[in-house]
């Protein structure tokens, strides 16, 4: 059978496109596979998202509920304790007037008492919750300067905004892990804590003047990193976020900034 | 590029300037180059994905075999068309291969402006699209033959077209990457 010249050129062409087709059905294949699975890896990942999230917020509740009881059991046994031992010190000073040894032991046991207090309200989430984030500040600031060890000083505005219960005691408990760090690592003499009530957000600039670190090292290392790892975690529960800058010798400044929603 | 220039600017000027065959240069001076750049760059792009080395040896090798039988076979007068056709095979299934991995591998990648990929795919229109040509070699060679009509030519001019769209398309996706 003999076949003519158009036919043999357009069955050639033809072969030749169905080839080129084949490759482009190839290509298109790959990009729709590929965009499921781009879906696939955000629908994982958001769910990973949302496991840890949960895990946070339990792992925070259970603190809290940690943090309650050993607040009540501080002040009903040990602070119950101690009230009935003042009591009985100001009965044998009444007994014994003039001895200067039971009016020292007598100061010393208001003393205890007092940062019993402080340590159970600061505990007690309950009780935080009823304060403002500068009457927050304030009462952190007057705790840790009463013990000399170190001067806490604040820079604020008059003009303060309000957070949220659950926002408030999340910056709460980071602002107290900040000043944990200070006390067991930093060997700082001084720390300014500067709040900026802005539009959209409050900014908190927690500054110390100690030894400083490397923030990449720490956050590398496996288990030194965890209590700055877990302030990241606790500031992506209320969409805020934490910078940290820090160098040895050279002190270390931490910026919270939380929105107000 | 260049040196495929060359090689068409030289295949021009002995066909047309010399009246002598070009099918030496394409045997022995094409193909190796063609070959040789191909594996290397398939080698070089597919590693990461999956281990590639002892297919490229393989296919090497009988390429390598089919290549030496083929020119002794016609003398070295004509065109190694069979084994075109056999490296353009291999690597239309290491390319396969490659989108295979690229798939299955866990890591995300945007692959439109991921330039292995569009490599790659410049390499599958490439492969695919010769692939029928040397298929075809003899009924295209008739035509010319007898219709004068350049057909083939046209036909890898379009392929050539999609190889090296691809490739420019590569080179601007690492460009963006770079700045």
């Amino acid at each position: 059978m003999q076949v003519s010249r158009d036919d043999i050129i357009f069955i050639v062409i033809f072969i030749t496109s169905l080839f080129l087709v084949a490759a482009g059905a190839i290509m298109l294949y790959v990009y729709a596979y590929n965009r499921r699975k781009r879906a696939h890896i955000r629908e994982k990942d958001a769910m990973h998202e949302s496991f840890t999230r949960q895990l946070l917020e339990a792992r925070m509740e259970m603190q809290e509920q940690a943090f309650a009881s050993i607040s009540e059991e501080i002040h009903d046994n040990v602070g119950q304790v101690l009230s009935l031992a003042s009591v009985q010190l100001s009965l044998a000073q009444s007994k014994l007037p003039g001895e200067p040894l039971l009016a020292q032991a007598k100061s010393n046991i208001d003393a205890a008492m007092q940062d019993l207090r402080d340590i159970a309200k600061s505990l007690n989430g309950g009780y935080l919750q009823q304060l403002s984030l500068l009457q927050f500040i304030r009462r952190l600031q007057r705790r840790i300067n009463r013990s000399g060890f170190i001067r806490i000083e604040t820079e604020t505005q008059e003009q303060e905004s309000f957070l949220p219960e659950q926002v408030k005691i999340i910056v709460f408990r980071i602002l107290q892990e900040c000043v944990q760090n200070v006390l067991k690592h930093a060997a700082a003499g001084r720390i300014l804590i500067q709040t900026f009530f802005e539009a959209r957000h409050i900014r908190i600039i927690f500054e110390d003047d100690g030894r400083g670190f490397n923030p990449e090292a720490i956050q590398n290392a496996d288990s030194r990193g965890l209590g700055l790892q877990n302030m990241q975690l606790r500031i992506g529960l209320i969409h805020g976020s934490l910078n940290i800058r820090s160098a040895p010798g050279k002190g270390t400044q931490i910026t919270i900034s939380v929105p107000y929603e | 590029m260049a040196v495929v220039v060359a090689i068409e600017f030289t295949a021009t000027y002995l066909w047309d300037g010399l009246q002598r065959s070009t099918y030496p240069l394409y045997n022995f001076g094409y193909f190796p180059i063609y070959f040789s750049f191909s594996s290397f760059l398939l080698y070089r792009l597919c590693r990461p994905l999956f281990k590639i080395q002892p297919w490229i040896s393989i296919i090497t090798g009988l390429v390598f075999a089919t290549y030496l039988v083929e020119n002794i076979f016609n003398r070295f007068n004509a065109l190694s068309v069979k084994t075109f056709l056999l490296a353009n095979i291999s690597y239309i299934v290491i390319c396969c291969c490659y989108f295979y991995y690229l798939l299955k591998d866990e890591a995300f990648v945007d692959i439109k402006r991921h330039p292995p990929f569009w490599i790659i795919a410049g390499l599958l229109f490439f492969c695919f699209g010769s692939t029928a040509n040397y298929i075809f070699y003899d009924i295209l060679k008739e035509v010319y033959l007898k219709y004068n009509i350049l057909l083939r030519q046209y036909l890898m001019i379009v392929v050539n077209f999609l190889l090296y769209g691809c490739w420019s398309y590569a080179f601007l996706c690492k460009y963006q990457e770079t700045t």
